[in-house]
């Protein structure tokens, strides 16, 4: 079964689902950087993180049958 | 009279940049004359193209009316909550590395072009591949509306520049304008010369995003101005805008808005690759590995999504452009009206046309797109027989007819809400998952059930919709009251259909039924 790239994006996905739904510890006016509260900077620098976490799942997890 | 730094200079460079930009869109449209039938071939930007500029041209694409007009619109006008931006694209672009690479697949291997290519064979059923080509065709029109709204917003404030009157009349004539030119445009450029000068806009795009969020807030004290002057004059621009008494919340997000933060949020993400065009462009991508990593790469052009959302607050240090916003009534003329008051004449010039052809390119591309799409997979469905000439024709009839739907659209959903108009089309179009998305999964869905679950979706999304907005006379939310706290209702409509749809595939299952399709498993998954 060549599904291991699909099963790894699935957790990349949820991973992601997490890390942007912990409102608690983001939602919130301070600390502020640059005039920017929590709320804003936090969620902005997780689609770097984001980026990473795909591109690793993509990169790393080959899917079999692909001609390469 | 100069409104801002909107002078001849500006008007000039803005209209200089047109013609160049529609003398290219009507000369490619006639080079290399191709198969109009032939959906794919206006894909091939993506031909031979690497994986960084597969990347560019889909992220840029993202950059339309809706980055530039209607998330800074609803930042402004709502506060935290139209930041669900920000997730919606990083989610999104996980679902569609979950899908398109096995959508992508599968087409090659079986010459499939639309989704609904894709439905028909895998649940040997025509009415369910009939159903999920209206609905995309239904859901693209409010999102061209959305694109009419982000041109009428740059030549409204161009007009307003040029003759220093800012009333409502001059928002309808520029209703009028944007309008006349996208049918123009279609007509005169095809689908060819509209995916062609996507390149330009593109290039126009990048460049101004990247000169507007950096300049601006250097040059206006940063967002701590921002953020200072908004705690103290948001009370004035909601009753402006919304006529309510009350602060607007932009520090942080209410808690009790959370279930909608995340459903809108997860609801959109589940839409954004439903959409023909979506599907269109990643379907037209030559390799499956480019589309990957390109795809993987795109939450970093969210970063440029989310800073234009903040635009929406940065509006605040800039107290000439909020006060036009305010005159006008109208959220949708946030970014022009920052950009006016920022940046010089020339600049304001070139940021608006990019602007105003972000929304045109896409608007004439999702056009004419439904229009093949309701010819191919609906039309033809019905009249075999129907020869190129006629089809083509008909696609062009149908494609000016939609502009005058879209148009309609507009008088429903009031300007500063035009976000609503994205929404709407992703309550509809997140109805075909179960079986495009689960389609691509398995093949234990029995044909007659997801059919009757899209049919249950669609009709409980659209009384959802009604009784959401009963009391406001014009579509102004998304959000359905439940017990959890207000839930986007595309969410509410596909949970009901997923349920028809499983439960339904299940009672098949023990009546007999087993699944008869015309894909094999790994047709699905590897490329033969």
């Amino acid at each position: 079964m060549n599904g291991k790239f699909y099963i790894a994006m699935g957790i990349a996905f949820l991973i992601d689902i997490i890390i942007y739904s912990i409102f608690p510890y983001f939602n919130t006016a301070t600390p502020s950087i640059g005039g920017l509260t929590l709320f804003y900077s936090y969620q902005i620098i997780l689609l770097l993180v984001s980026t990473i976490l795909f591109a690793a799942v993509v990169l790393v997890v080959r899917e079999n049958g692909s001609k390469r | 009279m100069a409104l801002g730094n909107i002078d001849t200079v500006s008007v000039a460079v803005f209209v200089v940049l047109f013609a160049i930009f529609a003398f290219l869109g009507f000369w490619a449209s006639r080079w290399r004359k191709g198969d109009l039938s032939k959906i794919d071939e206006w894909g091939l930007g993506g031909r031979r193209l690497g994986w960084l500029l597969v990347w560019f041209l889909m992220g840029a694409d993202l950059f339309t009316a809706y980055t530039f007009i209607a998330v800074p619109s609803g930042m402004l006008a709502n506060g935290a909550f139209y930041f669900f931006a920000v997730p919606y694209v990083a989610w999104g672009f996980a679902i569609a590395l979950l899908t398109m690479p096995r959508l992508w697949t599968v087409s090659k291997n079986k010459g499939y072009v639309t989704a609904s290519d894709f439905v028909k064979d895998r649940f040997n059923s025509k009415s369910l591949a009939i159903a999920v080509a209206l609905t995309g065709v239904v859901a693209e029109l409010p999102y061209i509306a959305l694109q009419i709204i982000g041109m009428q917003a740059v030549l409204a404030v161009l007009l307003v520049g040029l003759t220093g009157v800012a009333s409502k009349t001059v928002l309808d004539v520029a209703l009028v304008l944007a309008f006349i030119v996208l049918a123009l445009f279609t007509f005169t450029s095809g689908l060819r010369g509209a995916a062609l000068t996507g390149v330009m806009k593109d290039i126009l795009i990048w460049i101004t995003v990247l000169t507007v969020i950096v300049y601006v807030p250097l040059a206006y004290g940063g967002f701590a101005a921002a953020f200072n002057n908004a705690l103290h004059n948001s009370v004035t621009v909601n009753y402006a805008i919304n006529h309510v008494k009350k602060p607007i919340p932009y520090s942080f997000l209410p808690p009790t808005l959370i279930p909608a933060y995340f459903s809108t949020a997860l609801g959109s993400a589940l839409a954004l690759y439903l959409y023909p065009h979506a599907i269109n462009g990643s379907l037209s991508s030559e390799d499956k590995n480019k589309l990957k990593l390109g795809t993987s790469i795109l939450p970093v052009y969210g970063v440029g999504l989310a800073l234009l959302a903040l635009f929406g607050i940065l509006i605040y240090a800039v107290p000439s452009a909020l006060a036009l916003v305010v005159k006008l009534a109208n959220g949708a003329v946030t970014v022009p009206a920052l950009v006016a008051f920022t940046m010089p004449d020339w600049f304001v010039g070139l940021a608006f046309l990019a602007i105003f052809i972000g929304g045109l390119v896409p608007a004439a591309i999702m056009a004419i797109g439904v229009a093949n799409l309701l010819v191919r997979n609906v039309i033809k469905e019905f009249k075999k027989d129907l020869d190129p000439r006629t089809e083509s024709t008909l696609a062009k009839i149908i494609s000016t007819i939609f502009k005058f739907v879209a148009l309609g659209f507009v008088f429903v959903v009031p300007a500063t809400y035009a976000i609503q108009l994205q929404l709407l089309g992703g309550i509809l179009i997140s109805q075909t998952l179960p079986p495009v998305f689960l389609g691509l999964y398995t093949k234990r869905l029995n044909g007659y059930a997801t059919f009757a679950g899209w049919g249950a979706g669609i009709l409980s999304a659209i009384a959802l919709i009604v009784e959401a907005n009963a009391k406001f006379g014009v579509i102004k939310t998304s959000l359905f009251s439940t017990p959890l706290g207000p839930i986007y209702i595309a969410i509410i409509a596909l949970a009901i259909n997923l349920a028809v749809s499983v439960v339904g595939s299940a009672i098949a299952s023990m009546a007999g039924w087993r699944p008869e399709t015309k894909i094999k498993e790994e047709e699905i998954t590897k490329e033969m």
